[in-house]
């Protein structure tokens, strides 16, 4: 079943702390048939507080990068991956993982903690690109996992 | 041990080439078990055992497109058992199965499922048989109706962990342990599911098993030279029905199968020179059973009932085959199902009661807890699967046991479990059997998802 764009949107849009600002970035997310990689960024440091208010998708692609979490050769057009926006979600929201993510925190356990914590759909595999709105309910669920006992 | 290093190589080449070469999704769990058993008799208190197990379950996932995938998993076991002693080393795959799902592939057809390779199979009920095993099964799903057709054999599981040990030349392979590969068996299966009515769906099964083993193996039909240990082909077949469903908050699943077949017997022959002779007889068998859950919302749990009934043969002369009647009448499962931590004989002969409950988070959250009460009868003086009974016993009582088991998630990759279980044994029991006053048992367990 698919959740209207703008339930997801609202649900979304709702957890920024600057919903004016971001709203053209989730409408531009949500209408990605493969999510990019500078939007996704975008969405995920805004929702992590690594980014300012106004900052734009440069300034998280620039972030991203800088951070060293995004091979140097990608470029913020470029479709993400599974397990890609799965590491950027779990230390863009800065979530604690099981031993082997505390051990190797890389894209592979990235990827399947949050398969573990039924917050990503694993039968597709971690290297499918994903929709602009999986990217946001990704997201949505691993706010309410950080809201929670994590 | 030439034999063994190349079996484990193989297993693992299966496993891991995909991976290796597509680069797939891949894991492994690695679980880590301590197990420790106390049994009492009158003249001996406790003899306490220690055991310990690793075990290694390399998985992987590999999608074929939208509608196929493959997936496998086996496992490299390392057993070290009560004695100390001996080291035990278990492998096998136990699961490479090729699945293709279509969705309405043609009018008037709402899907078509192919399942090809290693996997479970399995009856409705599964009391007959749940086993990984070499396959093939067909789906075809139409608005009326849901036809499965499969069929399985068994004889490339290796014979160290296979599960298919019903007859007396079976048991003789194990015991040879000269043969790479177990029990060769055919399986044939068919099913028909009929719609949900009212909350409430139908099934009806068959399922047929012809022995492939060598004939080299059987004592001859006409023989009559009796020989304890020996016995013949076996070969059964299963039909039954399944219904399950709900009505109001209350599950519940009722099965009922009659078996058949025919066994190799001693029976009294005129013209033998002994008045006796080896001769096949007819199986003709029941087992019959229902499960109730009903959830309790203030414990955020489940409680439950299970009843199985499985016929016994007062003339049988042993728990394998041992047929000296006109009819075997014992039923014959083709695997071991699982029924107490302790005590869990083979559903032959045996009337299973259980009550149940199992909570959710009672205590802590990722707590996962259940108690069970169990108690074995047996509806025929003849022999159970497990040792210990009274030589000539008529009682009825097997016996009783509590068992309590626990998992907790410590973290999302690493979780502990933990099961008790005593076996309180009856009155069919000889008293100088080990553990004709109690048998307990106790695992300790700690998996991690790698």
């Amino acid at each position: 079943m698919r959740i209207p764009l703008a339930l997801i949107f609202a649900m979304v849009a709702a957890t920024f702390p600057a919903f004016a600002q971001s709203n053209a970035a989730v409408d531009e997310l949500l209408a990605q048939e493969k999510a990019q990689i500078g939007s996704s960024a975008y969405m995920v440091l805004n929702a992590g507080g690594l980014i300012g208010e106004d900052a734009t998708l440069d300034d998280a692609f620039a972030t991203l990068k800088a951070k060293g979490w995004l091979a140097d050769a990608r470029s913020a057009e470029a479709p993400i991956l599974l397990d890609e926006y799965c590491l950027l979600v779990m230390r863009g929201l800065g979530l604690k993982g099981g031993v082997m993510y505390s051990l190797f925190p890389g894209l592979r356990y990235g990827y399947r903690e949050l398969v573990a914590r039924g917050i990503v759909n694993a039968s597709g595999g971690p290297k499918r690109a994903i929709a602009g709105d999986e990217a946001l309910r990704i997201l949505r669920l691993a706010l309410d996992l950080k809201g929670g006992t994590q | 041990m030439k034999r063994t290093s190349a079996s484990i190589i193989a297993v693992l080449l299966v496993l891991l080439a995909p991976t290796l070469v597509l680069g797939q999704e891949y894991g492994a769990d690695l679980r880590e078990a301590a197990s420790i058993t106390n049994t009492e008799n009158s003249a001996n208190y406790a003899i306490s055992g220690f055991s310990e197990s690793s075990t290694l379950s390399p998985n992987f996932v590999l999608p074929m497109g939208s509608k196929a995938e493959l997936r496998g998993s086996g496992f490299l076991q390392l057993n070290i058992p009560a004695s100390g002693t001996t080291k035990l080393l278990g492998y096998d795959i136990q699961l490479l199965k090729f699945t293709l799902a279509l969705k309405q592939p043609r009018a008037g057809m709402d899907s078509f499922v192919l399942q090809a390779g290693r996997f479970d199979f399995a009856d409705p009920s599964s009391y007959i048989v749940s086993a990984p095993v070499d396959a093939v099964s067909l789906e075809f799903a139409y608005p009326g109706a849901t036809f499965t057709f499969g069929a399985a054999y068994t004889g490339l599981l290796f014979l160290a962990t296979s599960p298919f040990t019903i007859s007396m030349a079976d048991q003789a392979r194990s015991s040879a342990d000269s043969e790479l590969f177990g029990s060769r068996r055919l399986l044939g299966s068919a099913r028909l599911d009929l719609p949900r009515l009212y909350g409430q769906s139908l099934s009806l099964s068959a399922l047929v098993q012809n022995d492939l083993n060598k004939q080299s193996d059987f004592i001859a039909t006409g023989s009559t030279n009796f020989k304890a240990d020996g016995g013949g082909a076996l070969d059964t077949q299963y039909f039954g029905f399944t219904l399950a469903g709900s009505i109001k908050s209350l599950s519940y699943s009722t099965f009922l199968t009659y078996g058949s077949g025919r066994i190799l017997s001693w029976l009294p022959d005129s013209a033998a020179p002994g008045g006796h002779s080896y001769q096949l007889a007819p199986i003709s068998s029941v087992l019959a059973g229902f499960d109730l859950q009903y959830p309790i919302a203030l414990l955020n749990g489940t409680a439950g009932f299970r009843f199985i009934f499985a016929s016994g043969d007062a003339d049988a002369t042993g728990p394998v085959e041992g047929n000296a009647a006109s009819t075997y009448k014992r039923f014959t499962p083709l695997t071991r199902s699982t029924l107490g931590v302790v005590f869990s004989p083979y559903l032959a002969n045996l009337v299973f009661i259980q009550a149940s409950a199992s909570e959710k988070d009672l205590f802590l959250a990722g707590l996962t807890g259940s108690a069970k009460l169990m108690t074995f009868l047996r509806p025929s003086s003849g022999p159970i699967s497990e040792p210990g009974l009274k030589a000539g016993g008529t009682s009825a009582y097997l016996g009783s046991e509590v068992d309590i088991t626990a998992l907790y998630g410590i973290f999302s990759d690493l979780d502990v479990s933990c099961s008790i279980g005593a076996f309180i044994p009856g009155g069919a029991f000889d008293s100088d059997y080990v553990g004709s006053k109690l048998q307990m048992a106790a695992t300790l367990a700690i998996t991690l998802h790698m």
